[in-house]
């Protein structure tokens, strides 16, 4: 319930922004505000979803950098992402081709145990990141959607005590997850 | 970037391929090319994704130490006497005592005056941890080998046979604090573990199940076990009854024809589904101290030994000896013994299909036993030696004789009225030809 609370806020935020942005969605020079809604799922040996809000602005022509949070399903767990994305649209039109780079940290959403690995487990953590191609497409001056296909690795670590061994009594062990996933991308962009 | 690039190398996926991919899109200015980089991409994403995913476990534990195969195998020589550090399976052969030195070797002591026994030699067997005697060899194991050493000349003994491989599950004890790590038997024969950080794929987990840790084994004091023979303790794992040699080895029991002792023959082992901590041959049959009971073996058929009788007991640990109709079996709780029992439990052995237990006795936390004549010695720990009279086998807890204290006697051979002792700090021998007065002959004591 904390998480949906912090989305509804962000997206709150997003709203604001998107007013503040449209006098100054021409300006080459001044950076532009924008925020986006994504959600999108990751298949690979595992199969999840994600939903992320996105909050950032325009450098130059070409680029835009925003700040990457909102909620993400993992094989270890539930995780909220903290990090930043960098996008490099092809062109200035309505219709622009674009690539993208983002590295998060992943924050887990609560204690969770891992099958029978764990006894307990008191910390996790993870990173994630990955590149994609997509399309963004502009139905007004500040309205758009976006859809992007790409390759995203996620690495997650847990720590806890383990009773795998039936022989020895709990002990600390760290359990290292590398996961490789193919992610589709749907979103709206608001600026 | 750095941090892509360096998960896609640590993974084994092409790090070079999504620069190429970036490089080619940013060279691009039509929209056709754009597609076409898209569906590039998309086949890259899919490459990615083929990658699969790994688990990996980090942490302490029992990381194996290894020793090459041939090195290994040359290691068996006889070498000057050393102090005993700290003695385990005890067997007496004539006038010589061994002592097994946990995983390193055995001791070779002359015995003929118990009074002043003397170290003579060391036989160096690395991962040895049991022995046993027939006529003029010598049989231990050393590791997953099983090695025949001519003894004829008690000064100079000389390995003359080696069996390969027959225990091909030994693994050597290791910390039970901690799991053991991956075996690569390719690497070598472990000879030992260290306890390390180790990082292991989770698809490949430690071997807990195929070995058992434990391969001890010295051999028995029936009648069965054959002219030619020593006498052991009863805490052993091996065993000889007539041409055959019975080793106990995780929970194989493994069959091994010594009728041409240069030539020893493995059998197929016999899988026990418990597990077993002592053997003692009786009468051409195996009895079995296990964590949950006494198993009966008939050995009717020498190579394939079948289960004809089992009594039950709660978690512990049971060393076990014969003697006419009776068994006597003590059970013990610790750490790896379960539960908090500490008894000696008489049972009635007159039909070997069917074992009754007849008596329980209390006991302080007691270890090997053995058996001579009327009196059963009991080493009972921290307790020390106790010395029952067993005319009334179904009284004889009741009839305590004599006790050593100030000792934490761990197991004992009594034989021609010299009780052979091994405690946690010495080898102590008594001489009971009077049992009315049994007396203190002489000490060994260990040096760490």
């Amino acid at each position: 319930m904390k998480h949906f609370k912090t989305i509804f806020l962000v997206l709150g935020l997003c709203s604001v922004f998107s007013v503040q942005a449209q006098d100054i969605v021409e300006d080459k020079i001044k950076p532009a505000y924008f925020c986006e809604l994504n959600t999108g799922f990751l298949a690979g040996e595992t199969v999840s979803g994600w939903m992320h809000v996105k909050n950032g602005f325009t450098l130059g022509k070409f680029w835009n950098i925003s700040f990457v949070t909102g909620i993400e399903g993992h094989r270890p767990g539930i995780f909220i992402p903290l990090g930043f994305e960098g996008r490099f649209a092809f062109n200035h039109k309505k219709t622009s081709p674009f690539v993208s780079m983002s590295a998060t940290y992943l924050q887990n959403t609560g204690t969770r145990n891992y099958g029978y690995y764990y006894t307990q487990v008191d910390r996790t953590l993870g990173f994630s990141g990955g590149a994609k191609l997509g399309v963004q497409h502009f139905f007004s001056k500040s309205v758009g959607i976006v859809t992007s296909v790409g390759y995203r690795y996620t690495f997650v670590e847990q720590n806890g005590m383990s009773n795998i061994c039936w022989e020895c009594l709990p002990y600390e062990t760290d359990l290292l997850h590398h996961m490789n996933r193919f992610e589709l991308t749907f979103g709206f962009i608001f600026r | 970037m750095v941090f892509l690039a360096q998960t896609f190398f640590q993974d084994q996926c092409n790090p070079f391929l999504l620069s190429f991919i970036i490089k080619e899109i940013l060279n691009r200015k039509k929209m056709k090319q754009y597609l076409k980089i898209g569906a590039w991409m998309m086949f890259a994403s899919l490459l990615f994704v083929s990658c699969k995913d790994k688990m990996f476990i980090k942490h302490l534990a029992n990381v194996p130490v290894y020793m090459d195969y041939e090195l290994f195998r040359s290691q068996v020589r006889y070498e000057a006497p050393r102090p005993i550090k700290k003695g385990g399976n005890i067997y007496l052969k004539d006038n010589y005592l061994l002592v097994v030195e946990q995983n390193e070797g055995i001791h070779f002591i002359d015995n003929s005056n118990p009074s002043a026994p003397v170290i003579k030699g060391f036989m160096h067997i690395p991962n040895c941890t049991g022995v046993s005697i027939k006529d003029q060899y010598l049989y231990a194991n050393s590791a997953i080998d099983l090695v025949v050493i001519d003894i004829s000349s008690w000064q100079q003994p000389a390995e003359v046979a080696r069996l390969k491989d027959i225990f091909p599950a030994f693994l050597p004890q290791h910390n039970t604090n901690y799991p053991m790590a991956s075996v690569d038997k390719d690497k070598g024969v472990v000879i030992a573990w260290e306890i390390q950080e180790t990082k292991e794929d989770l698809q490949h987990y430690p071997v807990y199940f195929e070995g058992g840790a434990l391969a001890s084994f010295v051999d028995v004091n029936g009648p069965s076990a054959g002219s030619g023979t020593g006498v052991s303790g009863s805490i052993t794992k091996f065993s000889i009854i007539q041409n055959h040699l019975y080793v106990m080895e995780g929970n194989r029991l493994y069959p091994i024809n010594i009728a041409n002792p240069l030539s020893p023959q493995g059998t197929v082992p016999v899988v026990i589904w418990r597990e077993v901590e002592t053997l003692f041959a009786y009468n051409n049959h195996l009895f079995m101290g296990t964590t949950t009971g006494m198993l009966i073996y008939s050995v009717s058929n020498p190579n394939q030994p079948n289960q004809i009788g089992v009594i039950n007991h709660a978690q512990a640990c049971d060393p076990v000896v014969v003697k006419d109709n009776y068994a006597y079996v003590t059970i013990r709780s610790g750490n790896i013994c379960g539960q908090n029992i500490n008894q000696l439990d008489v049972i009635d052995v007159s039909n070997y299909a069917q074992p009754i237990l007849k008596e329980t006795f209390q006991l302080v936390n007691p270890h090997g036993l053995g058996i001579d004549n009327n009196l059963l010695f009991i080493c009972d720990g921290s307790a020390g030696l106790k010395i029952f009279d067993a005319t009334n086998p179904l009284t004889v807890g009741n009839n305590l004789m004599h006790q050593f204290n100030n000792i934490n006697a761990i197991d004992i051979i009594p034989h021609n009225n010299v009780a052979i002792m091994i405690s946690s700090d010495g080898i102590s021998q008594y001489d009971y030809t009077n049992p009315a007065q049994v007396e203190f002959l002489s000490k060994i004591t260990f040096q760490p």
